[in-house]
């Protein structure tokens, strides 16, 4: 008997943890701790996750150590050897201004991966308030919420963080606010439909029953079981942020030079594409890499956490 | 069925309201004005009188009640920039938005079935990965990027397609048109495309796991008869609400791919108003935006009644 329960708890942590033994096991250190071993075997599997784990921590590696690794100040102009080739002084050349290119990419690294991860934050926070509370309370405040959010998924996220940005001027703190502010609505719909469905759960009924006051049961009973969720919308947002980021940065409205990042410099790049295609080249593989990783982990996530929104 | 489209359409009014409110509160909370007035080669008096004239100096409230207003009277106003009527500047970039988009959506539909299709019968093939690893760079790549790469080897190394415009200054014939539609289409598809085919691929194996596609085999129905008419019809119900989530990403992609593209079509009118400050045609482009959503998203689910049999309007 007992050999089996263990196996079963094995084989389905998941549910194990979430449904069947209710709140009871989430007491116990132990249990959880071997939930997420369980959960991490099974995240092991997808190798094209460990993959993206990998690319990760590389380029954030590589952008908390920029002043290290880069071979050159990122901003300082060798006038002499403006659009210079490759060479073992620039390993990928210098740009229009003569400045290094290797150099620049580490540096840019910086702001584009950073505004995706706060940005997604400034998302998240957002979703889970609004999303906890239409859920929760119900009612009047759920109809007027949930019809707010209807008419925010109306306008494509991308024209309007477009249109604040043009109109309030682009800044490192501003594209951090719009796009958080652009993208918390689909968090906002999945924290309401967990917490929908975890105030019909016995124990959030039993802590109801001894007083807990709705806050508490928000932040203890209700909201954990909407973390699984989170945290997978929120991986796959950062791919996102990256992606609005650097294409706003490509139409001007991002962070403004000489602060390089992966998406102004591509937005200089269209002009010499005649002479110098290889500058546009490596910001977009950059970007490219960095969301392919963020989308493949997050998919992952998915797969691990979540198997009932899972694609197969 | 009735009572279901005047529903619907109630709500979609209530949508469009709140749509307003919130561009209109954005577009005049910001400090500054048009750029319009803010030229220097306008003398300061003459535009503070222009301001007045046009009621920009009234509280926000005020003016979008006269804007309101104006639009119950069909009336969306004059741009500020080009001194014409909104309506004229939207149908005059309408049809050239209309054609990109719907290229890439009909690009995206008919390559994300055969992704979708082929991946969920030959399921963890190497075709099926293929179809994986396409969808998940078609996720993740950076559409504008996208575009000045193809530019650079399709424009500038083989000299075979052009980067820019819609046809060729002498006007050009079919075959033209079609050469400037290709790369921006392809483009502006790859995120449907993507979305799309991871779709299609989970609901036919959902669907084909079913008792009613093992008795269409047992009566001796030929394959491809089961997967199309048996399979696919029901596989794409929900592909269809994806098809239509996906519209609104669809536009705002084609502010970008428009950009990269020189295009000239409704993305560049609506970052060049957004960029002036011309808020009467801003407003006019959410509004128009926002119609061809809720429209979209209406006709999804119309979509869905026609494929599911089952699911009744009320």
């Amino acid at each position: 008997m007992a050999g089996q329960t263990i196996e079963r708890a094995r084989a389905a942590p998941a549910q194990v943890a979430g449904t069947d033994r209710g709140v009871w096991s989430r007491e116990g250190q132990s249990s959880s701790r071997s939930g997420v071993r369980a959960l991490w075997r099974r995240f092991r599997r997808n190798r094209l996750a460990i993959v993206g784990i990998v690319v990760l921590m590389a380029f954030y590696g590589l952008a908390f150590a920029a002043p290290w690794v880069a071979p050159h100040d990122p901003d300082r102009i060798f006038l002499m050897q403006r659009f210079a080739g490759p060479s073992a002084e620039h390993w990928l050349g210098t740009d229009e201004t003569g400045r290094d290119v290797f150099s620049r990419l580490i540096y840019g690294s910086r702001v584009s991966l950073t505004v995706g991860l706060i940005a997604t934050l400034v998302a998240v926070s957002i979703g889970t308030i609004l999303g906890a509370a239409a859920g929760y309370a119900g009612g009047a405040l759920d109809a007027v919420l949930m019809r707010f959010v209807d008419g925010m998924l109306t306008i494509p996220t991308f024209f309007l963080a477009l249109l604040v940005l043009a109109v309030f001027g682009p800044s490192l703190r501003n594209l951090v606010i719009v796009i958080g502010l652009t993208s918390w609505m689909i968090v906002a719909r999945v924290v309401r439909s967990e917490v929908l469905r975890a105030k019909q759960e016995e124990f959030v009924g039993a802590a109801r029953s001894i007083g807990a006051s709705p806050l508490r049961i928000l932040r203890f009973h209700v909201l954990p079981q909407a973390v699984p969720s989170l945290i997978v919308s929120a991986t796959l947002g950062v791919a996102h942020a990256i992606i609005v980021e650097s294409s706003l940065s490509y139409l001007g409205l991002g962070v403004r030079p000489p602060t390089s990042t992966w998406g102004n410099m591509l937005s200089g790049s269209q002009a010499y594409i005649w002479n110098r295609p290889d500058l546009a080249l490596y910001p977009g593989l950059l970007i490219l890499l960095s969301v392919l990783a963020f989308n493949m982990v997050g998919d992952a996530l998915r797969d691990t956490l979540d198997p009932r929104q899972s694609g197969s | 069925m009735t009572t279901f489209l005047i529903r619907r359409l109630l709500q979609s009014v209530l949508l469009l309201f709140i749509v307003s409110v919130v561009i209109f509160t954005i577009v005049h909370a910001a400090p500054g004005g048009p750029a319009v007035l803010i030229n220097p080669e306008i003398d300061p008096r003459t535009a503070q009188e222009f301001a007045e004239q046009l009621g920009l100096n009234d509280p926000v409230p005020v003016q979008y009640g006269r804007w309101l207003g104006n639009v119950a009277r069909f009336d969306l106003g004059l741009s500020l920039q080009h001194s014409v009527p909104t309506t004229t500047l939207i149908r005059e970039r309408f049809p050239a938005s209309l054609l990109l988009a719907g290229s890439a959506m009909a690009l995206a539909t008919v390559v994300a079935l055969v992704l979708g299709i082929v991946s969920a019968l030959k399921r963890y093939s190497v075709w099926d990965y293929s179809a994986t690893l396409v969808a998940f760079l078609g996720l993740s790549v950076p559409g504008f990027w996208l575009g000045i790469m193809l530019i650079i080897v399709f424009s500038v190394k083989l000299g075979w397609l052009p980067s820019s415009g819609m046809a060729s200054d002498q006007g050009g014939g079919f075959v033209d048109r079609v050469k400037h539609l290709v790369m921006p289409a392809f483009v502006l598809s790859t995120f449907a495309v993507a979305q799309l085919a991871r779709y299609t691929r989970s609901s036919m194996i959902e669907v084909l796991r079913n008792d009613y596609i093992r008795t269409a085999r047992a009566k001796g129905l030929s394959e491809r008869i089961v997967i199309l008419q048996h399979a696919l019809r029901n596989a794409l119900i929900p592909v269809i609400t994806v098809l239509a989530v996906t519209t609104p990403r669809l536009i705002g992609g084609a502010v970008i791919t428009e950009t990269v593209f020189a295009w000239p079509g409704m993305g560049r009118l609506a970052a060049n108003a957004a960029f002036t400050r011309d808020y009467p045609l801003v407003m006019a482009i959410t509004m128009c935006v926002a119609v061809l959503v809720i429209t979209s998203n209406l006709l999804a689910d119309l979509c869905y009644g026609m494929l599911d049999p089952r699911i009744t309007f009320k």
